[in-house]
């Protein structure tokens, strides 16, 4: 299973990938103007992590214990 | 009417009354710029994205024996050696001799020279590799070692354009395929728009016609202190403007200056633009201060009085062809979507108006706390009156006997 990480110390809140992202994961935050990432509303589309120039997302895959890729 | 030596007298004494573009905003509109005028000294402004045409000019140290080096390398990325025999510029957007680049498209661009400028700035060691042809007096060949920020003798931070007044806002009309361009990934059908401007917060929207912005004002420069060393290269102040002397397009740019050793990583960070290539985010700052009732006004400009042209990058940019297809305001852009013949398009910036903040902030704190003087400008920048504009190329194919050169005769050694 492919999961999406949002490095915030990477992070500079431009909201590059805000503007990519369709599922409502990536936000600006009206108060601060900053990024926030709802990692649940996340589908790995993907979309975001070409349009980070920060290096501020990355994708995971997680492994079951005996080391094969889960699904 | 204020002169700069009365505020730097206020901010020797601590006593300056100092505030970023934003607060301005709501000081004009309830007090109105003369009073405005009359309270505030400084304004401070900030901005943060990448900005390509950035560098660093580093000067080694000799070795023993001496070198003059022909080329050299920076963690694998070129650096230009043909200044003298350690000196060295690490342009931002140079990449490694091996990397992929778009071979295998759209290439990620993980490292290079705005990357290298990031970590000398942390402190970290760099692997400096060069060649030279030997000379009588420069006989070594070779060299293979570490060098680190605070062993050179020399770090500048030496940036020929930065902090564009204006910029395009970029969509993809005719592309059927995202197209990864220096204004990030444009989706297909307009169903993105990318824009990278400060807006109001922007150092030369709050100085429209530069009149206290010029060669030798002290700024705000990667976390350290700077200097506008000159106008900018495609410094453009004849375009078009709002009623408000509010360009509506790319306009003015400034040549910039720092110490890289007093500067922060917070505020200088190498980019990878996917597709495109590697760039370094810069942080600026310029203080601007209230000599008159009219720059008070200025720097009340506020996001919905500033426009910028939504531009076609799958083909009228690079073909330098067609008319922006609308003007919107950066109200609008930092809205999240703007509205273009009926089509309603999710916007996102790559800069970041919070990083823009933080700036204008420590720089005015730097100011009131007594700390940063204010450097009256030598000379102003060429304005609207200058007639300078930016030229195309018109390329010329050459031919034998139409190149003059100082090999044949025609010039002095």
């Amino acid at each position: 299973m492919q999961r999406l990480i949002w490095n915030s110390v990477r992070c500079v809140h431009c909201g590059a990938c805000v503007g990519q992202c369709s599922h409502g994961a990536f936000l600006v935050q009206s108060k601060t103007g900053e990024t926030a990432f709802r990692a649940n509303e996340c589908q790995a589309c993907k979309r975001c992590i070409p349009a980070c120039s920060y290096g501020a997302v990355e994708i995971t895959t997680e492994h079951t214990v005996d080391g094969n890729k889960s699904i | 009417m204020k002169t700069y030596q009365e505020i730097n007298e206020k901010i020797r004494k601590k006593m300056a009354v100092v505030v970023t573009a934003e607060e301005m905003i709501s000081i004009v509109d309830e007090s109105g710029p003369r009073k405005a005028a009359q309270k505030i000294d400084v304004v401070t402004t900030g901005t943060f994205g990448p900005m390509c045409s950035s560098g660093a000019i580093l000067s080694t140290g000799h070795t023993t024996p001496r070198m003059k080096i022909q080329k050299a390398w920076l963690n694998g990325v070129p650096a230009y050696s043909g200044i003298a025999a350690v000196d060295l510029y690490i342009g931002a957007t140079e990449i490694p001799d091996d990397d992929p680049a778009n071979e295998v498209f759209p290439g990620r661009f993980e490292y290079g020279g705005g990357h290298v400028i990031e970590d000398l700035v942390r402190g970290n060691d760099v692997v400096l590799e060069a060649k030279a042809y030997g000379t009588d007096c420069y006989p070594k060949k070779e060299l293979e070692t570490l060098v680190n920020l605070k062993d050179l003798n020399d770090a500048v931070l030496w940036n020929p354009r930065n902090a564009y007044q204006n910029y395009n806002v970029a969509v993809n009309v005719g592309s059927s395929r995202p197209i990864y361009t220096y204004l990030g990934v444009l989706q297909p059908r307009m169903a993105n728009a990318n824009y990278c401007s400060a807006g109001q917060l922007s150092p030369l929207l709050n100085d429209p016609h530069y009149r206290t912005i010029g060669i030798g004002t002290r700024i705000f420069l990667g976390g350290g202190v700077g200097y506008v060393s000159f106008a900018g290269t495609q410094h453009d102040p004849g375009g078009a403007r709002t009623g408000g002397g509010v360009p509506t397009g790319g306009a003015g740019t400034l040549a910039l200056t720092g110490d890289l050793k007093g500067m922060n990583a917070d505020y200088l960070r190498g980019v990878s633009i996917t597709g495109y290539g590697v760039s370094l985010a810069v942080g600026v700052g310029v203080p601007i201060p209230i000599l008159d009732e009219e720059i008070a006004r200025q720097t009340a400009v506020s996001d919905r009085e500033i426009f910028a042209p939504v531009v076609d990058y799958s083909h009228d940019y690079w073909n330098n062809s067609g008319e922006p297809l609308a003007s919107v305001t950066y109200e609008e852009l930092r809205s999240g979507q703007i509205e273009i013949v009926g089509k309603k398009i999710k916007t996102a910036a790559l800069s970041s108006h919070v990083k823009a903040r933080q700036i204008a902030s420590t720089l005015k704190n730097w100011i009131a706390a007594g700390t940063f003087a204010l450097g009256e400008p030598v000379e102003n920048l060429p304005g609207a009156e200058s007639g300078r504009s930016m030229k195309l190329l018109a390329e010329r194919k050459p031919c034998p006997g139409s190149v003059g050169s100082t090999r044949e005769g025609g010039g002095t050694r």
